[in-house]
């Protein structure tokens, strides 16, 4: 009945792609159910790659469905579901190759695929120089894959992943493992908007919104899916691992105050992304690969979902009273503290243990902090429905238990769930480990106080002139724009000036 | 001696800019947010130039098309929409030479005049280095408009300054453009003076502008960032200000930007050398055109009018229904009243005449049209507020730390959001003003209605509507509403008289106080005697699907309840019909059986970009009786008020007409034509690059200026043509010439309207089946 408009065409596309949405969640619960990966074809299928593509088939669909009357009078059409479905179809064969040619092509073709849905409209000349940036950002993390699939060709003398990581396992050539994971890292790093890679994607919202919903839910984790296939071998390389924390770090603080200053429905959303994507690359790099999957899920569906509704008026504005950085701080350190003993609780009721290394340290600690915001949340918003201080307490107190608990639960399940892929992997210990893991410890406290301090800060020129800069991602937009610009338009002058 | 010629030289210099300032923010038309969004008629400064002079200054200000080009005029020719003795005859009225008009539609030579080209200084350099200042100016000052009237994102921006002095301390540390190649620029704005009126004075003085060409240099300066000094105009059309107030400090800040370019980006003086002029249709042939389009339709509509009739006695309706004067009553209305010839229905301004100043959860909005002040407070007794779950999940999405947990944890959730929302399975939001309890009385403080206004109103609503005598036993008030869902603009197809919303409450309120005893006897004394026998009921037609529903159904008194259940047998036909006209043209076979659901599940289908076709190829207002029009299939294109001039000796209801419905429907009429003609000036653009600035209004892609007027899917048909038809408002009042004439010629800003063209007034005789046109001139003639 809903697809009275739809051209026989148009239907085939949807349920094409509504058949990978459920061949992916058919495998998910095949391999739920029995945990033995299907190699074949070049194609590996295990809950990770299940999982994965789950996500991307079931935002395929949505967005293809979506786009049908979204698009309805748009001459080109056709042209931009056709985009669409190569797009799905690269980023969902992508998920699942383990051979690395066939890896390669699906990840070149996704590049090309959203190269194209980038660019869709023609006449909005604005679309152009974030693409530009986005298509040299690519091609620097193609060289840096090629260059990777070529050292391990070298070296182990294989173009099977899994044949790789298993003789990676039998040891020696560290030196040209780590330098492929640092490729590989660095790939990632690429196509997952990682700084100082990121500034593409806050300004790619000149193409239609199914788009963006795409982009942001499904192939921006393509960066993400890639260090958890070569996990075993990250795990292995400390350059690589530190590579991906810092620059992680880095990105999710930046992402973060970023999306905090924009007033752009879609520009919000698009720095959230970079923020996001941050975090997860930090959980690779503290080795909590399991998390990073639960991440990127649940960070997928969100986004998707919220690019999609950005038409939506909300239906008020969110009223957080405004208080003294002092206040606030206090909540969200009581928050915190009173996070402890949930967390211990929860750590008694689910089996996820907090200490076992830096990595799940740093992913509780963080948990700490979000309890912290959730009673920032719960006391400063204005007494509506529940009034008294006391039954705040009460509800602050059980919101706290119910996260701590939800949360390891869920790290502990993604931990058992992903653990005939992901794990066992030689747990990353030794100082060095505390080290890094104090990198995101010491930065999201730092946010915390920042966000809390916001107010006030504003109240002065220099916070003001903070704003402005947040506002304009710290001008590293502006300044890729400016060597894109360079690096494109001089072929064209010389042309010119040869003429 | 020396130095008080040079002051009194400065002086004048001065008074000639801040008029000229004043006049150039008097061309821009107010905007509302996307909450309150109603129909504007963007040439709403123009009112007292006639069309074709408008539309050749608009066109060379701000570089639009203002008026549809000769190619559509011709389509119309050749499918005969139009003939040679109309053309004639419109060319006469209008002083043109007609013998060559013909030979344009049929030959293809189009005669054109040069556009008088005034640039801003950034585009001059633009043009003559190959740069793009002019795009990143207006990039660079809207994003921070963007900013400053939302007040920062979930960062707060403290609303301390004004938009000028906060422009200039952002622009004064902002290094974006120093880092595109504006060198200087920060150090060049921190100079600059902090009061907005100080720096345009002494920027313009500086500029050096020859006289004729000012007044089009800071229109076209306006026109850059059109829609948000639309938005800024509002406050002060609001207050009914003619300075400028945050538009002259947006325009102080264009002025600055344009001569910071202009003085850092190059240091050599730029040659005085215009580009080749564009060439421009003639504005005054393509009028004409207009003219001679619109006698083909106007003429059309007269004679499809029914004569007077010769027997005034009608027996007593079962049933009237009062609906408002929307475009989309019309077909509603006919489709009611072939139900039964015992059903009377009335066209009335949506808001019933309830000027309501409604409040509900903590925040409060106007619901009467923009050109009225509320007079009356009420608030809904309903408790609760937005729910305290969500307003937390609202803060952790972007909260430090808890943003990554709250995606961790609750992300899957959103996966059932999605799989439910591709399906559609989730119900429209429907508003609560169908059901929201309410009171009349004072409660609390400060709001409600005293027993004297109460009957001040009743008697006002029955007055205005021409309902004195002839009650029947059942009244119906039915406001309106759109149902849409992920759509910025839905306030759009709501009620534009209730200022942007649902049409619900008003209704309400307008039964409930005339179904009050105290009220009852209080218009009696004042001579309108209500039957005993008489009930009132509020109801609400749901444009999209074209269903009304009947409100407050527990306090109708059993005697009537047979009634009401016959009503809504008829009500439920009458959509069933409605949705088989309207079928068609929204891509739908106007034969399927199961249209309800089809429509039901469009309206909350977050991908439908054309939920319903709203107001569009509205062309025509008539106020006359409904006799005249009962019957006739109108093809929901005209805007219906119910008007007896037998009743009305002093001239008070028409002259109410004229001057707030009339003007309603002008506005919308002529935000529909500017939008169909030109939607990257006047419209909004293409829905699918739609991105929202909070609730206050939408930019497409990336960023850039505000959008004003109407998205491009609500007035281009999915086939890439035109479905609006750009036709200005022909005004039909059922009166005596003389009657108009006195009406008119007391109000000053009507009777600019009518004779600058902006829209067409006719006069349809009572007695007979003639029919007057008034001319330019203000004489009528017989047409």
């Amino acid at each position: 009945m809903s697809m009275v408009y739809a051209t026989p065409g148009e239907k085939s596309g949807l349920a094409g792609l509504l058949t990978l949405a459920v061949v992916a969640a058919a495998a998910l619960v095949w391999q739920a159910v029995w945990p033995h990966p299907l190699h074949l074809l070049g194609i590996t299928v295990d809950r990770l790659s299940a999982m994965l593509t789950l996500l991307v088939g079931t935002v395929g669909a949505v967005t293809f469905r979506f786009s049908l009357r979204y698009l309805d009078g748009e001459p080109r059409k056709t042209r931009f579901l056709n985009w669409l479905c190569a797009t799905v179809c690269s980023a969902y064969l992508l998920m699942l190759s383990t051979n690395l040619l066939l890896l390669f092509v699906a990840w070149s073709f996704t590049s090309l695929g959203l190269h194209n849905l980038l660019t869709f409209y023609p006449n909005r000349k604005e679309s152009l120089p974030p693409a530009r940036k986005k298509f040299l950002i690519s091609r620097l993390g193609d060289v840096a894959l090629i260059a990777a699939i070529a050292v391990v060709w070298r070296g182990w003398n294989t173009m099977d992943l899994n044949v790789f990581l298993a003789r990676l396992q039998v040891g020696g050539g560290m030196a040209s493992a780590n330098l492929v994971a640092v490729l590989v890292t660095i790939a990632a790093l690429t196509k997952s908007a990682q700084f100082p890679f990121h500034s593409w994607l806050p300004e790619t919202m000149e193409s239609p919104t199914p788009v963006s919903a795409l982009m942001h839910a499904g192939v921006i984790n393509a960066g993400g899916a890639l260090v958890l296939r070569f996990s075993p071998l990250i795990a292995m390389s400390p350059a690589a691992l530190c590579l991906l924390t810092m620059v992680g770090t880095l990105t999710a603080a930046l992402g973060m105050v970023a999306m905090w200053a924009q007033v752009k429905v879609k520009r919000s959303l698009a720095w959230s992304t970079v923020s996001q994507m941050g975090f997860m690359m930090v959980q690779c790099g503290l080795g909590v690969f399991p998390a990073a999957a639960l991440h990127i899920f649940g960070h997928g569906c969100y986004k998707a979902w919220s690019f999609l509704r950005t038409g939506s008026l909300p239906a008020s504005k969110p009223r957080i009273l405004p208080a003294p950085a002092s206040r606030t701080l206090i909540l969200a350190g009581t928050g915190t503290l009173a996070a402890l003993p949930a967390l211990y609780f929860a750590s008694f009721i689910s089996g996820f243990e907090p200490l076992h290394t830096p990595g799940e340290f740093a992913l509780s600690f963080v948990v700490a902090l979000s309890i912290g915001q959730v009673w920032v949340a719960l006391f400063r918003l204005p007494s509506r429905g529940i009034a008294p201080n006391g039954l705040r307490f009460l509800v602050a107190l059980a919101s706290t238990v119910a996260a701590a608990v939800l949360v390891f639960s869920l790290y502990r399940g993604s931990q058992l769930f992903f653990a005939p892929v992901l794990g066992p992997i030689s747990s990353l210990s030794g100082p060095w480990a505390w080290v890094l893991a104090g990198i995101p410890v010491i930065t999201f406290s730092v946010l915390v106080a920042l966000h809390a301090a916001l107010p006030e800060l504003t109240r002065t020129a220099a916070g003001r002139a903070f704003y402005v800069h947040a506002l304009h991602g710290f001008y590293f937009g502006a300044l890729a724009d400016r060597l894109v610009d360079q690096l494109w338009s001089s072929p064209a002058r010389k042309e010119v000036s040869h003429a | 001696m020396h130095e008080t010629i040079e002051q009194e030289e400065t002086a004048t210099v001065d008074e000639l800019w801040s008029s000229v300032i004043s006049r150039v923010c008097g061309y821009i038309p107010p905007l509302w947010d996307l909450g309150n969004y109603v129909a504007v008629n963007p040439f709403l400064g123009f009112a007292d130039r006639t069309v074709s002079e408008a539309a050749r200054f608009v066109t060379d200000g701000l570089g639009t098309t203002t008026l549809p080009s000769v190619a559509f005029y011709r389509k119309q020719w050749e499918t005969g929409a139009f003939d040679e003795a109309a053309l004639n005859e419109a060319a006469q009225r209008l002083d043109v030479e007609p013998s060559p008009l013909k030979k344009i539609l049929t030959t293809g030579v189009v005669p054109t005049r040069p556009a008088s080209v005034v640039l801003t200084f950034a585009e001059r350099i633009d043009r003559e280095q190959g740069t793009h200042w002019s795009d990143a100016l207006i990039r660079s000052i809207t994003r921070w408009c963007a900013v400053y009237t939302s007040g920062g994102g979930s960062w707060k921006f403290p609303s301390g300054q004004g938009l000028f002095s906060s422009w200039r301390e952002a622009e004064s540390v902002d290094r974006t453009l120093e880092i595109a190649g504006l060198k200087g620029l920060r150090r060049w704005v921190r100079q600059l003076p902090d009061s907005a009126d100080v720096a345009t004075e002494q920027i313009l003085n500086r500029l050096n502008l020859p006289a004729d060409e000012r007044e089009l240099y800071l229109y076209r300066l306006l026109g850059g960032v059109f829609g948000w000094a639309a938005f800024f105009k509002r406050s002060s059309w609001e207050m009914g200000r003619s300075d400028g107030g945050q538009l002259a400090d947006l325009l102080a800040i264009r002025v600055c930007a344009d001569a910071a370019v202009a003085e850092v980006a190059t240091r050599n003086r730029l040659r005085r050398s215009l580009p080749p002029a564009p060439a421009i249709e003639d504005e005054a042939t393509r009028c004409v055109f207009q003219e001679a389009l619109e006698d083909g339709y106007a003429s059309r509509l007269l004679r499809a009018i029914n004569p007077p009739p010769t027997d005034q006695t009608v027996a007593r309706p079962t049933v009237q229904s009062v609906f408002c004067i929307d475009v989309r009553s019309e077909p509603f209305r006919r489709h009611l009243e072939a139900q039964s010839d015992t059903i009377q229905t009335k066209g009335f301004a949506g808001f019933f005449g309830v000027s309501l100043d409604w409040q509900t959860d903590g925040e409060h909005s106007a619901r009467c049209p923009v050109l009225l002040k509320p007079s009356l407070r009420l608030c809904s007794s309903r408790d609760g507020g937005p729910s305290f779950g969500m307003d937390s999940v609202k803060y952790l999405q972007t909260a430090p730390a808890a943003s990554f947990s709250f995606v961790e944890t609750l992300g899957a959730a959103y996966g059932i959001g999605l799989a439910s929302d591709a399906l559609a399975a989730m119900p429209a939001r429907a508003s609560r003003e169908g059901t929201d309890p309410f009171t009349l009385d004072g409660q609390p403080e400060g709001m409600g209605i005293d027993e004297e206004s109460r009957v001040n109103l009743a008697s006002g609503i029955l007055t205005n509507l021409g309902l004195r005598t002839g009650f029947s036993r059942l009244i119906l008030f039915c406001g309106h509403e759109g149902h849409s869902t992920n759509n910025p603009h839905a306030a759009g197809l709501d009620c534009g008289a209730c200022g942007g919303h649902g049409g619900s409450i008003n209704a309400r309120i307008a039964a409930a106080l005339l179904n009050e005893p105290a009220v009852r006897e209080g218009v009696r004394v004042k001579g309108i005697n209500i039957p005993a026998d008489v009930w009132f009921i509020a109801g609400v037609h749901d444009t999209s699907v074209d269903q009304v529903s009947i409100h407050d159904a527990d306090k109708i008194p059993a005697s009537h309840t047979a009634d009401v259940d016959r009503l809504q047998e008829w009500l439920n036909m009458a959509g069933e019909a409605t949705r088989a006209e309207r079928a068609t043209a929204l891509g739908l076979p106007a034969t399927a059986t199961n249209l309800k659901p089809l429509l039901k599940r469009r309206s909350r289908d977050w991908s439908e970009v054309r939920p319903e076709w709203g107001l569009a190829r509205n062309a025509a207002f008539i106020a006359a009786r409904r006799l005249r029009t009962r019957g006739v299939n109108l093809a929901g294109r005209t805007f219906l008020h119910d008007y007896d001039c037998a009743t009305d000796p002093d001239n008070s209801v028409l002259t109410l007409i004229l001057t707030a419905p009339m003007i309603v429907a002008s506005w919308i009429n002529l935000q529909y034509f500017g939008s169909t003609v030109d939607n990257d000036v006047f419209g909004s653009g293409d829905k699918a690059l739609h991105n929202r600035v909070g609730t206050i209004g939408v930019v497409l892609g990336n960023g850039g200026d505000l959008r004003t007027g109407l998205p491009k899917q609500s007035v281009h048909a999915a086939d890439g043509t035109w479905f609006h038809e750009p036709l200005r408002l022909q005004v039909v009042v059922e009166a005596p010439t003389k009657k108009i004439d006195q009406v008119v010629n007391a109000q000053v800003g009507v009777r600019n309207l009518i004779d600058n063209g902006w829209v067409r007034l006719f006069a349809l005789d009572p007695e007979s089946m003639q029919s007057f046109r008034r001319n330019p001139s203000g004489m009528w003639e017989i047409c």
